[in-house]
């Protein structure tokens, strides 16, 4: 899993407001890097997800995943936004940074399971979440999350 | 029954005519409880309103004590459990009959 | 807001209805009326006490049912009984005035329901209160609180629930139930229950701070009772009200399935009760077997040793109860900390580490042998098993096995008729049991995971010491280990590997236990049809896959926060 993030799956500086928004831009995002052809079908299993209950954590990060026929191969998009999102988070606090999962609804599909519990305890660790948070830097954002996965 | 004549010590001949001990009218029978739950309210209520519509005195021994059988608290006091035998003591005017509705209805499970 | 015992779960939100009893104080004296006077005016009460009790009981057999309607007519029944009305009565004749007389005589009939052995009859204890209470009122002009005629919506704050009072609520008018005593298992909380009413005993001083009229949130889950709150506070609760009401009629979608993985992998699904009553609560919410049966109810609140017609009794019931469906019955599990003075147990220092359970048992084989005795008879109704409580060394299933096998040669001297091929499992719930589970798995015919006491003894902490009570998590990497460890044991052993304790119905955890290879589910009967959904979400594959995560993890926090990520 070293290199599960790449540093172009990593954007810096989102506009969006409100995790509606937020989503969209992800589920975009994910047809132009060629993990679903679908966006809109993307966006639905963002959505349905969301319905069942936020994936809004604490400490302004946010791990939305999609788990859809839509999705041609396991991927992590990273999108920190400008200003603050307005999401329903544990901690009452905004949104700033969400790790999206995209997995693809295959038999075998387990990974996904393994890259959101690990991606979860991650964010338990303050010095993983102050770095994410400072850097402006999508290959050093990249490198941290896949130093956690790997551990 | 005819009363017995009973000739009095001071007396030679026959005299007043004196019943004997009321015991020896009772009648009685014995019986087993067998509702599964004992003789919890619903029976022992359905069994004293039964039995008050008699004239007799109407006893239930059970466990060695008496009961007063039209008395549903009474009965219910007595905590008599599933299987246990009990005695009915009938005394009165009208205790046979008395007897037998209390032996048919504790023999057909007191409506349970 | 206020803290409580949270009794009966749901949320419920409504107008408080404070119902508060009249005074019904008196001063003993001496009747001025003649006594054909004062004795008249005691039959006059008693004759409206039983009117508006017949016209009560009429109504409720309309709108709550025929069993609670018979509670009254059973007031009746007793309030008219002649021996009652003679004692009361002559006590007028000596000069007593009529609720002197009342209440002298309730007092000698509570006395003799008290001393009863049958539970049926000491329940009766209730009503004495209850007709007392009601003659009472009539002798002194006041008003009893009548729970059958409450708007909609009402949320009923009282003292305590009394039967007649309980018996008279109409479901379709109460909302919430909120008392100032009682506990999870008083009367109160199991009508409440029964009536699957939200509701929150021992609030103190509920029915002087709370006013009618007042807007409340009673959560019976958690045990909170929210007055007048805020609206944006009372919109999240009745959505939140809404929700657990539709998730409720959502699980009714698993009645009667099977219980299986998402990928076909049956489990056992069944029921922890603690008396006969329980089972048929058990079936009601689908359970395929009963997986715990507490026996000490039998020992509790008994003055002597439950001989074993009535050990064999109660046994029997549930195994009829359940038909063929498999029930489990552990034996004989206290110790020093329990008060049961015929079983001689002496105060220990360290009573949760002493002379308890299979130990106390083993060491009076007499006493244990008509326990085990019932049990083989009981076998002969039902599939019934025989279950061991704390177990540390091999040695102890050796010797209760032996005593079985004793008490079968007896039974057969008899001509007793049981199940020759019973099967003799035992509780894993002390570490010692999880480390040498590889050789008990091949001396027993089944292992239950009790991991209340599993955690307790593993990470040395008391539940209940608020200081150390964080320490008391299945999420600690130890107690997970040790629970991945039995399961493997008792499936390389070819044995049925079940668990009875709360973790078994966790959300977080079943993934888990589908990983480690968990053979039987056993839970509160309420948790059934949710626990049966939660184990048809996962397949072995995803659960293996999260377990190869979790297993790796170091600390119980982090092992909480991934269970909760990867939840479905």
């Amino acid at each position: 899993m070293s290199d599960f993030v790449s540093a172009s799956n990593v954007f810096l500086d989102n506009p969006a407001t409100s995790c509606d928004e937020a989503l969209k831009f992800l589920s975009d995002k994910a047809v132009e890097l060629g993990i679903s052809s679908d966006a809109a079908a993307v966006l639905e299993a963002f959505k349905a997800r969301e319905e069942e209950g936020s994936t809004g954590m604490m400490g302004g990060f946010a791990i939305p995943h999609a788990k859809s026929k839509a999705i041609d191969k396991a991927a992590v998009e990273v999108v920190k936004f400008s200003g603050d999102v307005d999401w329903t988070t544990m901690d009452e606090k905004p949104v700033k940074v969400a790790i999206a999962l995209l997995i693809p609804d295959t038999e075998a599909g387990t990974t996904h399971l393994k890259l959101l519990s690990k991606v979860a305890v991650m964010l338990m660790h303050a010095d993983f979440c102050k770095a994410v948070l400072a850097s402006e830097d999508p290959a050093q954002i990249a490198q941290t999350i896949n130093d956690g996965l790997d551990k | 029954m005819a009363p017995h004549v009973v000739a009095s010590p001071i007396d030679k001949g026959p005299s007043r005519v004196i019943r004997k001990n009321k015991e020896s009218h009772m009648v009685s029978k014995k019986v087993t409880l067998t509702n599964p739950q004992g003789l919890h309210m619903r029976p022992a209520g359905t069994f004293a309103s039964t039995m008050g519509k008699f004239a007799s005195d109407v006893t239930v021994v059970a466990g060695g004590k008496d009961v007063n059988g039209k008395s549903p608290m009474a009965l219910m006091a007595a905590g008599i459990g599933c299987g246990t035998e009990i005695e009915i003591k009938c005394d009165g005017a009208d205790e046979n009959d008395a007897l037998e509705a209390a032996v048919q209805l504790v023999e057909s499970g007191i409506g349970e | 807001m206020f803290e409580g015992v949270n009794a009966s779960d749901g949320i419920g939100i409504g107008t408080a209805q404070v119902a508060v009893e009249p005074d019904l104080s008196y001063t003993p004296s001496t009747h001025q009326d003649t006594d054909e006077e004062e004795i008249a005016r005691y039959k006059s009460a008693l004759d409206a006490f039983s009117k508006k009790t017949e016209v009560q009981a009429d109504r409720m057999k309309v709108s709550v049912g025929e069993s609670e309607a018979e509670i009254m007519t059973g007031h009746i029944t007793m309030a008219s009984d002649p021996f009652m009305v003679d004692e009361i009565t002559n006590r007028i004749k000596q000069g007593m005035c009529a609720e002197q007389a009342l209440d002298e005589v309730c007092d000698m009939f509570y006395s003799m329901f008290d001393a009863s052995d049958e539970q049926l009859i000491r329940e009766r204890c209730a009503d004495v209160q209850d007709i007392r209470a009601g003659i009472m009122a009539e002798l002194l002009g006041k008003q009893l609180i009548d729970l059958s005629v409450l708007p909609e919506g009402s949320i009923i704050i009282v003292h305590d629930l009394t039967p007649s009072m309980t018996a008279s609520i109409d479901k379709e008018n109460v909302a919430g139930i909120v008392t100032e005593t009682g506990g999870r298992t008083s009367h109160s909380a199991i009508i409440a229950r029964a009536l699957e009413i939200p509701a929150v005993l021992s609030v103190k001083d509920c029915c002087t701070s709370i006013r009618n009229g007042d807007t409340l949130v009673v959560n019976g889950t958690k045990g909170e009772v929210t007055v007048n709150p805020p609206a944006d506070e009372l919109e999240r609760a009745k959505k939140a009200a809404a929700a657990s009401a539709a998730e409720k009629a959502a699980l009714e979608a698993y009645r009667g399935k099977p219980t299986e993985t998402a990928d076909g992998d049956k489990k056992l699904l069944v029921a922890n009760i603690g008396n006969p009553d329980d089972a048929t609560g058990a079936t009601e919410h689908d359970a395929e077997g009963v997986g715990l049966f507490r026996s000490e109810f039998l020992f509790m609140d008994a003055k002597e040793l439950p001989s074993e017609d009535d050990q064999f009794a109660a046994y029997q019931k549930v195994a009829l109860r359940m038909k063929d469906q498999p029930v489990i019955i552990r034996t004989l599990d206290v110790g020093g900390d329990k008060e049961i003075p015929y079983l001689n147990l002496q105060k220990e220092d360290n009573p949760f580490m002493g002379f308890r359970a299979v130990r106390y048992c083993l060491n009076n084989p007499d006493q244990y042998k008509v326990q085990l005795r019932a049990l083989l008879r009981a076998s002969a109704f039902g599939d019934v098993k025989i279950m061991l409580p704390l177990v540390t060394c091999i040695d102890e299933v050796r010797s209760a096995k032996a005593l079985v096998r004793e008490c079968m040669t007896e039974l057969d001297a008899q001509d007793v008729e049981y199940n020759k091929d019973i099967e003799v499992g035992t509780m894993i719930e002390t570490p010692a049991a999880s480390l040498i589970a590889d050789d008990l798995a091949k001396e027993c015919d089944f292992f239950s995971i009790g991991t209340n006491d599993l955690i307790g003894y593993t990470m040395c902490a008391d539940r209940g010491n608020d200081r150390v009570s964080y320490l008391y998590s299945v999420y600690n990497p130890a107690v997970l280990r040790s629970i991945k460890r039995i399961v493997e044991c008792g499936n390389d052993a070819g044995i049925m590997v079940g668990m009875c304790g709360e973790a078994a119905a966790d959300p977080l955890l079943i993934p888990m236990l589908i990983s480690f290879g968990l053979g039987e589910f056993s839970v509160s009967a309420p948790s059934i049809l949710r626990t049966r959904k939660i184990i048809s979400q996962w397949t072995k594959a995803e659960a293996d896959s999260l377990a190869e995560t979790v297993m790796a993890l170091k600390t119980a926090d982090e092992v909480k926060c991934a269970l909760a990520a990867a939840a479905k």
